[in-house]
């Protein structure tokens, strides 16, 4: 192989070792060559059944061929033109598309900063509450101890003060039941005593003095002692 | 010796004086000691039933406004007339609540002359309970002729009554009991509480009457000292 086609083939293959799609440019370059290929091919079919006798080709037959490479070429190019045209409003449109989520975005940034800054001076006086609430918090602990403390000492207080309650109502109760006894047995001796003396009052005058003055001071006790004793 | 003669009459007939005017005074303070009796009547029955309000409707004539737990007893006293005795109705409103009756149960139904069940009307707990109060009663050595009611307190709720009036009449029959339905609460129920009170007063005196004649006979003189009044003012 001779130097100079070596030499273009390392560097191709450098090349399409450098790109990112290895060996794209040598496809393209066969795929154009091929379509250029068929044109020529296609034009030669077409030239040679208009002029079927001669067997060689003339200098007119490859001006011919040449106007009518560079026509296609001309569409090619035309039809890429078009094609790069509107891929370029199309990129146009993503563009203003882009610029306007950029606007947006840019607002909602802006909000969102604003936002960030309101939550931090919010998180800042919850912090500042936390703290007083902290601190309240302790107070009221101790607070509460000291109620709790002294809660219990009041319901010791109220269990004394109730049993001290209990004791003079029982003390009270057994005061008026000795009352209630002793009325009733003074009720039922003052009975008997008053049956006594209407009986004694019945019987004759003189009887009754005799009963009397034998027994003038003493018989009174002595009765009152008897049915003391009886009942 | 002819003066002592006299002397003795004078002394005689001042003696025979002084024994009648003391004789006359005694009878007079007799009678007047006679005169009022006591009758202990104790309410007993589950806390919040309305006994406190009961006996205060009978001795105050009112309803209470505002009533707190009774803590051991409360005593209150009616003066009462009946047959023209004056008598003293020592009402004993006791408390409810275990924690403050415990230490003072013996005291209630000690000496006692009748006692009132309570139950209320729109609990059928409490009406429930009444066997375990009967039976404490009892426990407690209360005669059997110790005159006893039911009473079934807050009949002003009508809509809320839970005890059936025929279920608490079985109860009170098969107990040997009275049985009242009223509120103490409701100013026209008024006479019914007093009636309870009333009807008991009646029946203790009655009572008391027969074991003052057992009395007398005992003596050996069959005698009724007091007749009985046509013109009877027992408001029973």
């Amino acid at each position: 192989m001779e130097s100079w086609k070596s030499h273009v083939r390392a560097e191709l293959f450098h090349r399409d070792c450098r790109q990112r799609d290895p060996f794209s440019g040598l496809f393209d370059k066969v795929s154009r060559l091929e379509e250029m290929l068929d044109f020529h091919i296609k034009l030669w079919q077409s030239s040679s059944k208009e002029n079927s006798n001669s067997t060689c080709p003339n200098e007119g037959g490859t001006l011919y061929l040449r106007v009518n490479e560079v026509e296609f070429l001309n569409q090619q190019l035309k039809q890429k033109i078009a094609d790069l045209t509107s891929n370029i409003y199309l990129k146009e449109a993503e563009l203003q598309y882009c610029h306007s989520q950029v606007a947006r975005y840019r607002t909602e940034a802006v909000l969102l900063a604003q936002g960030a800054s309101c939550l931090k001076s919010d998180l800042e006086e919850y912090e500042y509450q936390l703290e007083c609430q902290s601190k309240e918090l302790t107070a009221l602990r101790r607070e509460h101890s000291t109620l709790t403390e002294e809660m219990a000492t009041t319901k010791l207080q109220e269990e004394e003060l109730l049993e001290r309650w209990l004791e003079e109502k029982k003390q009270e109760a057994e005061r008026i039941n000795k009352h209630n006894a002793t009325q009733e047995r003074w009720q039922r001796l003052a009975g008997r005593l008053k049956k006594r003396y209407r009986g004694r009052s019945r019987l004759p005058p003189c009887v009754a003095l005799a009963a009397n003055t034998n027994n003038s001071s003493d018989s009174k006790p002595k009765q009152v002692e008897h049915l003391a004793s009886s009942s | 010796m002819a003066n002592e003669f006299p002397e003795n009459r004078e002394r005689t007939a001042n003696s025979r004086h002084a024994n009648i005017t003391s004789s006359l005074d005694l009878s007079t303070s007799l009678d007047h000691s006679v005169q009022t009796r006591i009758f202990k009547i104790i309410v007993i029955g589950d806390s919040n039933v309305g006994k406190t309000c009961l006996t205060f409707r009978f001795t105050g004539g009112a309803f209470p406004c505002k009533t707190e737990a009774t803590i051991g007893v409360d005593f209150r006293e009616k003066a009462v007339e009946i047959e023209g005795e004056k008598i003293k109705v020592q009402v004993w409103d006791t408390a409810g609540q275990e924690r403050f009756r415990k230490s003072m149960v013996e005291h209630y139904y000690r000496n006692v002359h009748a006692v009132v069940f309570v139950y209320d009307v729109t609990k059928m707990a409490s009406f429930q309970n009444l066997k375990t109060w009967i039976q404490e009663c009892n426990g407690h050595g209360v005669s059997s002729s110790v005159p006893r009611v039911l009473v079934g307190n807050k009949c002003d709720l009508f809509d809320h009554i839970q005890v059936p009036s025929n279920t608490a009449l079985k109860f009170a029959d098969s107990h040997n009991m009275l049985l009242f339905e009223t509120s103490a609460k409701d100013p026209k129920e008024s006479q019914n509480v007093d009636s309870i009170f009333m009807c008991l007063a009646c029946r203790l005196k009655a009572q008391k009457s027969l074991i003052y004649r057992d009395v007398e006979r005992e003596d050996g003189r069959v005698r009724l000292t007091h007749p009985p009044d046509p013109k009877s003012t027992c408001p029973c």
